[in-house]
């Protein structure tokens, strides 16, 4: 318990949660001092937000709830509480899209508590909803108050959301995974927001999450959850620096960090016939409806990319969500569509390939998808998962041989014999993916490609993938093309790395080349908006966070320079001429039309 | 398979089970036909222990036998049109799910558009254009219309599924196209295809029944549930147990139908 | 929405078309013709009155010459009664069969969402199960079986209503068919609207509105309700065409003189213009009911605009 000299705010004794004979939540204490932030960590499952759902009574009735919880003495698990629930205690969810009301304004839904609570009209409670939008630092905020969710972005709505939460002036705020369903850019201006407001507000927050990062930023007390219980607590910075319970010292051991030495240089490829693949201006068009009356639009998902991987090679693609790193590694596997350019496999050609030729050849290339369980064919047990592809491209070989070579992959990814058998519904997230990749695997392919392959999983299971791929990379030789959105697994894993925004590369090189000697203003920003494990360093960073806005729609992408929206450093002639690739260093090289007068100025290092 | 882990669901295949069997194997428990007439009991009531257990009609037909021939034409029109609109259904919806684009558009538009027009009519458009009590006509004009839900339903399912990552996985591994429509579009479909059958089915039967009411379907001697409610709703007043009969038959038939397929529905998307 | 509605209202126009299309050629090919019925008539009076009708032409002239005529609100004589034109026969039992409809359907839904309604607040009670009892049932029976013992048990056993025909005026006449139309669609429409609340209310956009602390009503209101109907508005176009054709089986049940009996009449006599009047009328009305589902289902749902 941590030392109350001042009179907890919100105050938790023994609370447990159950659900019949399983329980959720076992016997949970824990206070909240006001003004301060207490971030509970765990993985999932842990029992984190059951926890705080029955402090908010939002849980189901066939939830059993034994213990006592209180926000300034007031009883919060009784019939009573429903006067504290939105207006002295208030939550906002993960995901922004299905929690606002998909039919109602976003102005309406903030005014809503405001007119029930505080019995205030509907205009005036409007007008107290814009000046919330200006709290959370929304723009264009007449539009945005009459406009619907679906048509805000991601970042946009969870401003909104907190906005909502803010309406009656709440004494606590609960924020459950608050940015784990958005960019790392726009997480680091909505976790600059949440610091924002508990420092200048003095509110009191709870931040439930996963992510050690999310901690390190906001967090002033930590509580460490596993499988209900809390097993370790203590002031942000011991527990992240001296953690003492096993559990805690295992989770930030698997916590991939930007700080720690990475896959390393990699050995130049030596002579030609070591490059695998080498891809030429590859773009990729979709037509999209323009609505009603109006012609379709193309939307330019990929944008003359161009790239190399070599024998043992792992290379990283990095970049936030509709930068086109998905859609440029499905048109380079053929799985999707390509529009234009040249995709050179093992010395051929492949971008015009169709039928027999195309199947053949994708013994050779396979892929790793980003949810496990819709990976899976649920009607299929994982001895037939992994034998399909036998069966489809080495039909030579006869059953006992398929059963043989189907039980040393499992083997080989970590799985016994008794998982032959089961099926997608039995397995958990961990292990469904690593029977993808015992399928992907079963062909010896020289090129495998992952798109997002660990970002649906817990940090732990993360680092256990993370060592097979690197097995895989190491032993047999494979290609890697590992395309992610986090930076500090993808520094883990490759030697090189590729930087995307809205389908063009912007940097490659190296990756602690690139990651150290950033000179692209994107690729600084998103390594600024990484979150450091050292609380005192990292919200300094998060303050001085300076790339405002979201990633524009693909559909209308800016002129010129893609990123001269956003960028600090813009300059006129910025949207008006598009920059060409420049080398900066050996096999580093940017996208950019001022790299040079902006290293000068602030070349540092990211420490 | 785990079938009827509804309570309810348990029964209404007993139910069902029962109603079939007693159909089937009538001919041997009755001593009546369904044509003979009986001249000293016509339009007798019911009598337990009597000639006619279910009493007879105008002419001294035996409802029980009569009962029992319409409850054997009533399933097997449902069944076989059932299996008629499942057949089209499923080849025209999972076809148009999965190729997507403008074979779809097109396909989905045709059943739109047949899909609007008001059903019934084309239903008695249909069973008119061939001779009268022509049944398997009857069977044909209704099961050609009853796809169009059907081939609703699989595309919906297909278009969800040709996304999912393990239908790209298996392009990635090399299976053909129709090797992909079997393996994994077909069997992800077959709990909800198998659901909606079920529920079609008493549909069918309705269909049929509505259209024997009307004189349309099925002609004399044979029956039909629907021409047996017919017969009995002119002699109500008179003779109620020749509508109570056929009516709680054919009530007690598509309840159960009803129950299997709610409940069997509710599995399939369960499991999705 | 304004462009929606004209874009959909533009749509019926070739869904129309086939429909009169279809139609046309099917009954026409089919076989029997429509002096078929009457004792056999020598060939040349025979020939007279297919030249009289129009029938001796080229098939496609006649189908010119129906669009033609139909365009302009003529449907054409009625073959079987010989001394009045389509038009007239169906005005005349129209009136009724639309009143019956439309009261059933009115019926149907206000008596349908709020039950369906009810069971979805109280699911899993008492209450609930028997609701979704009666609704099976209701789902279950059809009009032909519901219509009769109705008409046993509230026309000749316990006289409450009048049974049998019809007198202008006398409602009494018409309550236990209407009730035997609403029974099925209100019976679907209680389940629809209950499977489909119990669904929104687990959805996580109430989860926030109960964190916002709104009372029951105030969520039920404005955030349950909406996307609640959704189903049950898309049910409403289906639903209408349906009760708009079942009058046919109560009208021949409880004796009325509505429309519906031309129509089967028609496909019986092969007495084609007033078949395919049928089928226009009939066809324009469940189409144009389509078409407000459709815009109230765009007014519910502001993502479907886009489409």
């Amino acid at each position: 318990m941590t030392e109350a000299r001042t009179q907890a705010l919100l105050s938790v004794e023994a609370l447990s949660v159950s659900y019949g004979a399983t329980p959720a939540v076992q016997s949970v204490s824990l206070d909240i001092l006001p003004g301060r932030c207490l971030g509970i960590i765990g993985e999932s499952g842990a029992g984190k937000t059951q926890a705080f759902l029955a402090m908010m009574g939002l849980l189901p009735p066939q939830a059993k709830v034994t213990g006592l919880a209180s926000l300034e003495g007031q009883d919060l698990l009784g019939a009573a509480a429903a006067t504290i629930r939105g207006r002295r205690m208030a939550m906002i969810f993960q995901d922004p899209m299905t929690s606002l009301t998909p039919h109602m304004r976003i102005g309406d839904q903030i005014a809503e508590p405001l007119v029930a609570h505080q019995g205030q009209s509907w205009s005036e409670a409007r007008r107290h909803a814009a000046a919330l939008l200006e709290q959370v630092r929304m723009n264009d905020i007449p539009r945005r108050l009459r406009q619907y969710p679906h048509e805000l972005s991601g970042g946009m709505r969870q401003r909104a959301m907190i906005a909502m939460a803010l309406a009656c002036d709440p004494k606590v705020l609960i924020a459950d995974e608050p940015t784990t369903a958005l960019d790392v850019s726009v997480q680091a201006q909505i976790l600059a927001l949440l610091r924002q407001l508990v420092s200048t507000r003095g509110m009191t927050l709870a931040v439930i999450t996963h992510d050690m990062g999310v901690i390190a930023a906001l967090a002033d007390d930590v509580a460490v959850m596993r499988e209900g219980r809390i097993v370790e607590r203590g002031a942000v910075a011991r527990i992240l620096g001296a953690p003492e319970h096993a559990y805690t010292q295992s989770l930030l051991a698997a916590t991939p960090r930007m700080e720690a030495a990475g896959a390393g240089r990699a050995v130049p490829p030596s002579g030609h016939d070591a490059t695998r693949l080498s891809v030429r201006g590859l773009r990729v068009n979709h037509a999209v409806s323009g609505g009603a009356w109006r012609r379709p639009l193309t939307l330019t998902a990929v944008d003359n990319v161009s790239l190399r991987l070599g024998t043992g090679e792992a290379l990283g693609i990095v970049g936030e969500s509709g930068c086109g790193k998905s859609t440029l590694s499905r048109a380079l596997l053929r799985l999707g569509p390509l529009t234009a350019g040249e995709v050179v496999w093992l010395g051929r050609p492949i971008q015009q390939l169709e039928g027999e030729e195309l199947r053949q050849i994708r013994a050779g290339m396979q892929i790793v998808f980003q949810d496990p369980f819709a990976s899976l064919d649920p009607t299929m047990i994982v001895e037939e998962i992994v034998a399909e592809p036998l069966r489809a491209l080495r039909p030579s070989m006869d059953a006992a041989q398929r059963a043989s070579r189907v039980a040393a992959m499992l083997g080989s990814v970590g799985l016994g014999p008794e998982y032959a058998g089961r099926r997608s519904h039995e397995l958990s997230g961990g292990q469904c993916q690593r029977v993808a990749i015992a399928r992907a695997m079963v062909l010896e392919p020289k090129l495998l490609v992952c798109d997002e392959a660990v970002s649906a999983l817990d940090v732990s299971i993360q680092a256990q993938l993370l060592e097979l791929f690197e097995a895989i990379k190491r032993e047999h030789g494979t290609s890697i093309l590992f395309v992610s959105h986090n930076l500090a697994v993808v520094r883990k894993l490759c030697e090189r790395v590729l930087v995307m925004y809205l389908g063009r590369v912007v940097e490659e090189g190296p990756t602690e080349e690139v990651f150290l000697r950033p000179h692209h203003p994107y690729t600084r920003m998103l390594l600024e908006a990484v979150p450091l494990l050292d609380p005192a360093r990292g919200r300094a960073r998060l303050e001085a966070f300076v790339v405002q806005g979201e990633t524009p729609s693909a559909v209308d992408r800016p002129r010129g320079c893609h990123f001269h929206t956003r960028c600090p450093a813009a300059q006129p002639m910025c949207a008006e001429r598009s920059p060409e690739a420049e080398p900066v260093a050996d096999a580093h090289r940017v996208v950019c039309l001022r790299w040079r007068e902006i290293t000068g100025q602030s070349g540092s290092k990211i420490s | 398979m785990k079938r009827g882990m509804n309570k309810g669901t348990r029964i209404a295949l007993i139910v069902l089970a029962l109603l079939a069997m007693l159909a089937l194997l009538a001919p041997w428990i009755t001593p009546y036909s369904h044509e003979y007439i009986d001249w000293q009991h016509q339009a007798a009531p019911p009598q337990l222990e009597g000639a006619h257990w279910l009493g007879t009609d105008r002419l001294g037909r035996d409802l029980f036998a009569r009962s029992m021939q319409a409850l054997r034409v009533s399933l097997m029109i449902g069944v076989l049109a059932t299996l008629v609109s499942v057949c089209i259904g499923v080849a025209w919806g999972a076809t148009a799910g999965y190729l997507g684009g403008r074979v779809d558009a097109v396909m989905m538009r045709f059943v739109d558009i047949v899909y609007a027009l008001p059903y019934i009519f084309i239903v008695i458009i249909l069973s008119t254009l061939f001779e009268r009590g022509s049944i398997a006509a009857l069977f044909i004009a209704i099961g050609a219309v009853g796809w169009l839900t059907m081939a609703r339903i699989v595309r919906g399912q297909t278009l969800g599924l040709r996304h999912r990552e393990f239908v790209d996985a298996a392009i990635a591994s090399g299976v053909r196209t129709p090797q992909i429509l079997a393996r994994h579009i077909v069997p992800n479909v077959a709990s909800a295809v198998v659901a909606y059958a079920t529920l079609a089915i008493p549909q069918m039967i309705l269909y049929e029944s509505f259209l024997s009411f009307l004189g349309l379907g099925v002609q004399e001697p044979f029956a039909s549930l629907g021409s047996l409610i017919n017969e009995g709703a002119q002699e109500m007043e008179s003779s109620p147990w020749m509508l109570l009969v056929p009516a709680t038959l054919l009530t007690v038939l598509l309840l159960a139908f009803n129950l299997l397929g709610d409940g069997l529905r509710a599995r399939a998307e369960g499991e999705r | 929405m304004l462009t929606y509605t004209l874009r959909r209202i533009a749509g019926l126009v070739p869904t129309l078309f086939i429909l009169v299309t279809l139609s046309f050629f099917i009954i026409r090919l089919s076989p029997g013709g429509p002096f078929d019925q009457q004792q056999a008539l020598p060939p040349e009076i025979r020939a007279n009155l297919d030249a009289a009708y129009g029938f001796d032409r080229p098939l496609l002239e006649q189908y010119g010459r129906y669009l033609a005529d139909v365009s302009q609100g003529e449907l054409g004589p009625s073959l079987r009664y010989k001394d009045f034109t389509v038009n007239e026969l169906i005005a005349r039992g129209l009136p009724l069969s639309l009143t019956i409809g439309l009261a059933a359907a009115l019926l149907a839904f206000f008596v349908g969402v709020p039950l369906g309604a009810y069971a979805a607040w109280r699911a899993h009670s008492v209450s609930d199960h028997a609701i979704m009892g009666f609704s099976t049932l209701g789902v279950v029976l059809p009009g032909f079986v519901v219509g009769p013992l109705l008409a046993l048990l509230f026309g000749i056993y316990w006289p409450i209503f009048r049974v049998g025909g019809y007198e202008p005026g006398v409602v009494s006449f018409l309550v236990l068919p209407v009730i035997t139309l609403a029974l099925p669609v209100s019976a679907y429409v209680a389940r629809l609207m209950r499977n489909s609340l119990e669904e929104v209310l687990r959805a996580n956009y109430i989860r926030t509105a109960r964190a916002k602390g709104l009372s029951s009503r105030e969520i039920f209101l404005r955030h349950a309700l909406r996307p609640a109907l959704v189903p049950v508005i898309s049910y409403l176009g289906p639903a209408v065409a349906f009760v708009v054709t079942g009058s046919l089986v109560v009208e021949s049940v409880f004796g009325l003189p509505g429309s519906g009996r031309f129509l089967v009449q028609g496909a019986v006599d092969r007495d084609y213009p007033m078949v395919m009047g049928m089928i226009l009328v009939y066809g324009v009305l469940t189409l144009l009911c389509n078409l407000i589902a459709d815009l109230l289902y765009a007014w519910l749902d502001p993502r479907v605009r886009l489409t």
